[in-house]
């Protein structure tokens, strides 16, 4: 499973993420860490999307029984 | 009753004594009462004790006994939930600072089979603050310690609860499951941990993390007191919309059956990628075991499994970050610092992250599928390390540093996102002396199954006996 290339998220780039979120503005120390974990979030997902599921239905609604 | 005495018991050999009336169950309740006063302040297993309310019930169960009106395998059991189940007014906080003066109107679903069953609370156990982590480092409540070597976590979320039946703080717990909250800390804590089938224990009642992937069930000290508190548990409950309406089997019955024929999967891809080598070597002699039990060893490929983690990740925390959106706006300085950066992270995932996550979860639950056309059981380390030492949020196996959360849960969560159950049983120990947890796999509603492998298997072995050192052993 390949990676696409990711881009780098700034601590000014999380402060907007942020609050689009709706989360409280954070200082400048704590958008620095805040830029790290969104970078991290999306990175993850972004592996998911080098998956194929064009033949797969979303069904995780379907009763288990 | 003498902690050596007190430690060797299950449920079944407990039972036994409460039936013919040779133990009280009050003076038990005492006896674990007066145990947890004692261990719990090093341990930090329990965020609540229900002392008052224990001896309520034991007396409750021993006047039932005089009358010989016996209640089922639970009768005057005492027992622990992790503090994630409702339990009608005692608090229950979810092992957070925002729940901490939650009490609870109505029982759980599952609490209150417990209780009609006879069983007798002890208390709430610790977790990891909100079910979202495998530490069970928790900030408000305490850290929990590994009862095998203190300073080493027990696991997570249900670290408490797995605590708690390590130490014999009690004889079962019940915990919930949302990537491996209850087969991560039953592995590292050396007892049995089952997830259910999806849909097989009610949730009424239980906080959610991740409502797509939560489950609740059994923590003990064996696979029989397993399936003996999953019967008591499980059943049509319509006030979750989740619950099965399928007929319940008779989980102890099943345990009498050999594992003759039984094919017993051993995946060739991604499952042993990662592990342990002590943790590997245990595995493998569990297998040759179960090979000399009856069982048929069938090498399989598992495709798509290599999303696993990622995608159980991305539907997990995107639940979870809606079930927390208002409290991250309002009260974000009352989270610990772990969990409110995950949750923070997960508030941006789009509709289409989520969708993408549930569609690869379709395609690996239909490879599990074709997987279990060709075996009845899938087996694998439960975890593929044993406990790490608090605070440790990164490790090295086989030269690689991993993440300890990533890594812990990297073969649990498949059966999560299958809704499929799955079963930890202890299959030895590292050279430290610390627990290494089997996990059986089985199909969607063949527990039974699952729980008879893990029986047979220990039966077979040694390693469910033994008991925590000091200086918290019995």
């Amino acid at each position: 499973m390949s990676s696409p290339a990711s881009f780098p998220i700034t601590s000014e780039a999380a402060r907007i993420l942020a609050g689009w979120a709706g989360l409280a503005a954070a200082d400048h120390a704590a958008a620095s860490d805040q830029a790290a974990v969104f970078q991290a979030f999306h990175d993850r997902v972004q592996r998911l999307y080098a998956i194929d599921v064009e033949t797969v239905e979303f069904d995780f609604l379907r009763p288990m029984d | 009753m003498t902690d050596d005495e007190l430690g060797s018991l299950t449920i079944a050999s407990a039972g036994r004594l409460l039936r013919r009336r040779a133990l009280s169950p009050v003076e038990l309740t005492d006896a674990y009462l007066a145990r947890i006063a004692r261990l719990d302040p090093a341990l930090r297993a329990f965020i609540t004790v229900t002392g008052d309310l224990a001896r309520q019930q034991a007396r409750r169960a021993e006047r039932g006994l005089a009358r010989r009106q016996w209640r089922g395998p639970l009768h005057g059991i005492p027992l622990t939930l992790k503090d994630l189940y409702w339990t009608a007014g005692v608090r229950t906080t979810a092992g957070s600072r925002i729940l901490a003066e939650f009490v609870p109107a109505t029982d759980s679903t599952a609490t209150a089979r417990l209780i009609a069953s006879g069983a007798v609370l002890l208390g709430k156990t610790n977790l990891h603050e909100f079910a979202a982590g495998v530490t069970t480092d928790n900030p408000h409540w305490g850290t929990c310690q590994n009862p095998w070597k203190l300073g080493y976590i027990p696991g997570g979320s249900s670290g408490g609860s797995a605590a708690a039946v390590a130490a014999s703080l009690g004889l079962a717990s019940l915990g919930s499951d949302t990537g491996g909250s209850i087969r991560i800390p039953a592995a590292f804590c050396g007892i049995v941990g089952h997830k259910p089938t999806y849909g097989l224990v009610p949730r009424y009642g239980i906080l959610p993390e991740s409502w797509s992937l939560d489950h609740g069930g059994p923590m003990t000290r064996t696979a029989a007191d397993a399936a003996a508190v999953l019967q008591v548990i499980c059943g049509h409950d319509p006030r979750d919309p989740t619950s099965s309406r399928r007929r319940v089997p008779a989980f102890a019955r099943a345990l009498r059956a050999d594992l003759d024929g039984v094919r017993v999967g051993v995946p060739r891809n991604y499952y042993f990628d990662i592990v342990d080598p002590e943790v590997e070597r245990a595995v493998r002699r569990a297998i040759e075991t179960l090979e000399d039990l009856g069982a048929r060893v069938v090498p399989v490929r598992v495709p798509a499994v290599e999303a696993a983690l990622d995608t159980c990740f991305v539907v997990a925390w995107a639940e979870a970050a809606h079930y927390h959106r208002r409290w991250l706006s309002t009260r974000a300085a009352d989270y610990g610092d772990d969990v409110r950066a995950l949750l923070e992270g997960a508030l941006l995932y789009l509709a289409s992250d989520y969708l993408q996550g549930q569609r690869v979860r379709a395609l690996i639950r239909q490879s599990l599928q074709r997987v279990f056309e060709q075996v009845d059981v899938l087996v694998s380390p439960a975890a593929p390390l044993a406990a790490t030492p608090l605070g440790q949020l990164e490790t090295e196996i086989r030269g690689r540093r991993v993440s300890v959360l990533d890594v812990a849960a990297r073969l649990t969560c498949v059966a999560n996102l299958t809704g499929e159950p799955a079963c930890s049983v202890p299959c030895g120990f590292t050279k430290a002396g610390l627990p290494i947890g089997l996990m059986i796999h089985g199909r969607a509603f063949e527990d039974a199954t699952v729980l008879r492998v893990a029986h047979a298997y220990e039966q077979a072995s040694p390693w469910s006996t033994r008991r925590p050192p000091s200086p918290v052993s019995p």
